[in-house]
């Protein structure tokens, strides 16, 4: 480095502080203040008694509704998918429709009453651009031009200010999704739970508790911070509390809990929602699913894939004994056109299906089976509202005020 | 030129001096980092002969010349994370850092995964695209971007053919490279997407196919003589809303998310009259009155890139590749692998549990001795002066030479203290840490 750097550019610099006096004066304050309270956060959540929990599953690019909830008894079908449409190996969940042939568990969950399948589900208007439409997904917002906030974010922010200390947390995703964007508590966005540990170098066992205060203390208010100062402070200080958290859990675990696989980061949803750290919302999701171009080849893993996610999630809360206390939804930000492409693929549509999953709930397909006819602009019309899905997992799930969220649609009843 | 409004140019005044703090400022915004030398070059310049040094560059140096010629073996090894991490040796070692940093830029911009590639000699070839044109004629470099390999596989292309048309390439050209969402319609989409076909990759490289384009007419945002792709982006390229559209993005990222907003309209018209020039552009810019604008300083979150390299340029550390790039992905910007085709979400998108705590790892592992990115030289030799006072004061200086009043440094110095403790190198570590940890080392 340069060697001038100390003194050179003192004239530069205005007024020149003497390095003593400097130092003094730091030193003079009290640096690692000894814990005279206990912040907020390294408090013990309060034993919840079995809160309701809800996992979001994403299905990032857009699902193809139609081979994934197949119209199988519409001549319609094969007339629009010459090379696409699935004939063998359906599961029928009644006479109009049947699960591709995928999703054999998900279809087992139906046949015992488990899971509801929302037909035609989506928003007035549709808009074909991913972002676009996944902010309105996850926002529920369509007359915000570029939403900040997510429905599930504003929810945590009214759980953590009901004192949960880690009320949403995204797994198996690095980016926090919108969904789970509120205007106060920051969910993490966890790969595995490993990662999200506070790592202070080769420290000495006893300046460890010293470092960890340090870091504490330095996220603790100044005169003159401004907005941006304090959502950096607040980000730090629960960053530091949830990995407190995360390291009970986790040290109970062998392994320590890794998401690699979307299988895993359900298997992991189902231990952070059964260790009673106060977790309400768990986000995951499944990428993949724009499947412009050679669809058959892509599609069928796909859903595989989603379907042992979801047995394994069912099974594992159902051995936590917490199955019964939560709900699962599963949404993409679009289905696909109705007439499959030249390349065997099928582009951006509108309406889709959504999946609702839980024990006690209203059970069976629900709405109309889409016109493969009857189009808006090529693509399913949609004849409910996924707001209103919202707006009850809200009021009778999560206890939370739907308009605190954003969400002012009427709820439906799905789910008692 | 037109430089008009808040174009203007920046005169300082008494009140409003060209000092340090404001020097410091227009590197952080540029080029994210401020190494004593950069400091050197630009003492005494006025803000447009700053502007004019960061648009300029200089030549190559040995140590970039030696990581270029690299480029060979880095490419027959076809390793995702060996060729992050050569292009993170180039945007570290760059003696034009503002093209450095312009191809982070518009790897943010035209966001292009590998992972759907699948071909890392492609992705090297955008970013040298990005290089090579990055700082010209936003048309050049638009062209070549979408009929580059990469582009057209991340994009859809090959299935963009006469008959039918994939949408994917024409709508994202629209909503996230040139004009923004609500400029145009689902027809447009529809029709311009019929005039990109006939695009493939032969043998690694864009291909025009006459056979596979489909010659009937074509009608975009109202004009009728579109015949090819070419056609459909001079005609965007030539519009008032994509000159907004580019403003838009350049302000956001050199004035931050607040800007004012009749910039965009000042702004726009001089890249107009650049004829779409980004260094011409910039050079206007970077010495305008809104980037100077007292109230643009601090208002972003350094982006896990900027964090990066405003420590490791401006301590001229240097790290071993490999890690430094895992490390910047852990905290949300893996290179290589954006998100999605929106590119980056930014500002406090960044600012997450998760990603907190791999800011605070980075911190703590370039401190330290026993770690994989461990730094050559270490931190210890680029810090001058012994004894903790002079250290920290040292670290200080070279970190936020803005910080010149008394109360500033007591300020940050009271607030970084880690142990005064142990060896020069674990007092070092500990102080280092601390200092990148506050609150201001994550804003710019």
């Amino acid at each position: 480095m340069d060697e001038n750097h100390d003194d050179k550019r003192g004239d530069e610099r205005g007024i020149r502080c003497n390095r003593r006096e400097v130092l003094a004066g730091a030193l003079a304050l009290p640096m690692l203040p000894c814990g005279f309270r206990a912040p907020g956060f390294l408090q013990e959540p309060a034993p919840a008694a079995r809160s309701k929990n809800l996992v979001v599953i994403e299905l990032a690019g857009g699902n193809d509704a139609i081979n994934t909830v197949v119209p199988h008894s519409d001549p319609e079908y094969a007339r629009a998918r010459p090379t696409l449409a699935i004939r063998r190996g359906l599961h029928p969940i009644d006479e109009r429709v049947s699960l591709h042939p995928a999703l054999a568990r998900l279809s087992a969950l139906h046949a015992a009453n488990e899971a509801a399948t929302l037909l035609g589900v989506g928003y007035p208007d549709p808009d074909r651009s991913h972002f676009r439409s996944m902010d309105i997904w996850q926002s529920g917002r369509t007359d915000v031009e570029d939403p900040r906030l997510g429905v599930f974010g504003l929810a945590a922010d009214v759980l953590h200010r009901r004192g949960a200390t880690l009320p949403a947390i995204a797994l198996g995703i690095s980016k926090r999704p919108l969904g789970l964007a509120g205007r106060s508590f920051v969910a993490p966005a966890l790969t595995t739970l490993v990662e999200h540990r506070l790592e202070l170098g080769d420290v000495v066992p006893e300046l460890e508790h010293a470092r960890e205060r340090a870091l504490d203390d330095r996220t603790e208010p100044d005169v003159g911070d401004d907005a941006l100062d304090r959502l950096i402070k607040k980000t730090a200080r629960q960053a530091y509390g949830s990995a407190r958290t995360l390291r009970q859990l986790a040290a109970k675990r062998p392994g320590g809990g890794t998401a690699a696989t979307f299988e895993a980061a359900c298997a992991l949803a189902a231990d952070v929602l059964t260790s009673s750290i106060g977790v309400r919302i768990v986000w995951l999701r499944l990428s993949g699913f724009d499947t412009h171009a050679g669809q058959a080849r892509v599609h069928g893993p796909l859903l595989a894939e989603l379907d042992r996610g979801i047995g394994t999630l069912r099974d594992m809360l159902d051995r936590g004994g917490a199955w019964q206390t939560t709900r699962v939804v599963v949404f993409s930000e679009f289905g696909r056109r109705v007439a499959e492409n030249r390349s065997r693929g099928t582009d951006h549509g509108a309406a889709g299906h959504v999946f609702l999953i839980g024990r006690g709930l209203r059970s069976g397909v629900h709405g109309d089976v889409p016109s493969l006819v009857d189009l808006e602009r090529g693509d399913l019309r949609h004849a409910f509202d996924f707001r209103r899905l919202y707006a009850e997992l809200l009021e009778s799930w999560l206890d939370v005020p739907p308009l605190d969220a954003g969400v002012r649609a009427p709820a439906s009843r799905f789910l008692t | 030129m037109t430089a008009a409004g808040w174009m203007r140019r920046f005169e300082p005044t008494r009140s409003r001096p060209f000092d340090l703090a404001a020097r410091v400022h227009v590197l952080r915004r540029a080029v994210f980092a401020h190494p004593t030398s950069w400091l050197r070059a630009t003492q005494n310049a006025s803000p447009s002969e700053v502007a004019a040094w960061l648009v300029n560059g200089e030549a190559p140096d040995s140590r970039e010349r030696r990581v270029l010629a690299r480029r060979d073996a880095i490419l027959a090894l076809d390793d995702v994370d060996a060729t992050a991490a050569w292009l993170w040796s180039r945007l570290l070692t760059a003696q034009h850092p503002l093209r450095a940093r312009m191809m982070l830029f518009w790897h943010d911009h035209f966001a292009t995964a590998i992972s759907k590639v699948r071909s890392c000699a492609w992705m090297v070839e955008q970013f040298d695209v990005f290089e090579r044109f990055g700082l010209g004629s936003f048309r050049d470099l638009l062209e070549r971007v979408s009929s580059g390999p990469a582009m057209l596989r991340w994009l859809d292309a090959e299935s963009n053919r006469r008959g039918n048309a994939n949408e994917n390439f024409a709508r994202e050209l629209f909503e996230l490279f040139t004009l923004g969402r609500g400029n145009y319609s689902e027809e447009d989409v529809r029709e311009a997407a019929r005039a990109f076909t006939g695009w493939r990759i032969l043998r690694g490289r864009g291909h025009f196919d006459e056979r596979l384009h489909d010659h009937g007419p074509k009608r975009v945002l109202g004009r009728d003589d579109i015949e090819r792709g070419h056609d459909v982006l001079n005609l965007i390229c030539g519009s008032q809303q994509h000159a907004r559209f580019i403003a838009e993005r350049l302000l956001r990222t050199f004035v931050g998310p607040d800007h004012p907003e009749g910039a965009i309209d000042d702004l726009a018209r001089v890249y107009r009259d650049a004829d779409g020039r980004i260094d011409r552009t910039l050079e206007v810019l970077l010495a305008s009155e809104v980037v100077h604008d007292p109230r643009a300083r601090n208002t972003r979150v350094r982006s896990p890139a900027a964090f990066a390299i405003w420590i490791l340029r401006t301590l001229g550390l240097e790290v071993a590749p490999v890690p430094l790039h895992r490390a910047v992905a852990r905290m949300g910007q893996e290179l290589l692998e954006p998100p999605d085709v929106s590119g980056w979400a930014g500002e406090e998108a960044w600012l997450s549990s998760a990603t907190w705590l791999a800011r605070v790892r980075f911190a703590t592992d370039l401190g330290r001795a026993a770690d994989p990115l461990f730094p050559t030289p270490p931190l210890g030799r680029c810090i001058r002066g012994h004894g903790p006072e002079r250290e920290l004061d040292a670290l200080i200086d070279l970190l936020f030479p803005e910080a010149t009043t008394m109360g500033e440094r007591v300020n940050l110095l009271a607030r970084a203290v880690g142990e005064v403790r142990g060896s020069r190198d674990v007092r070092l570590a500990g102080t280092f840490t601390s200092l990148v940890l506050l609150p201001r080392a994550h804003r710019f």
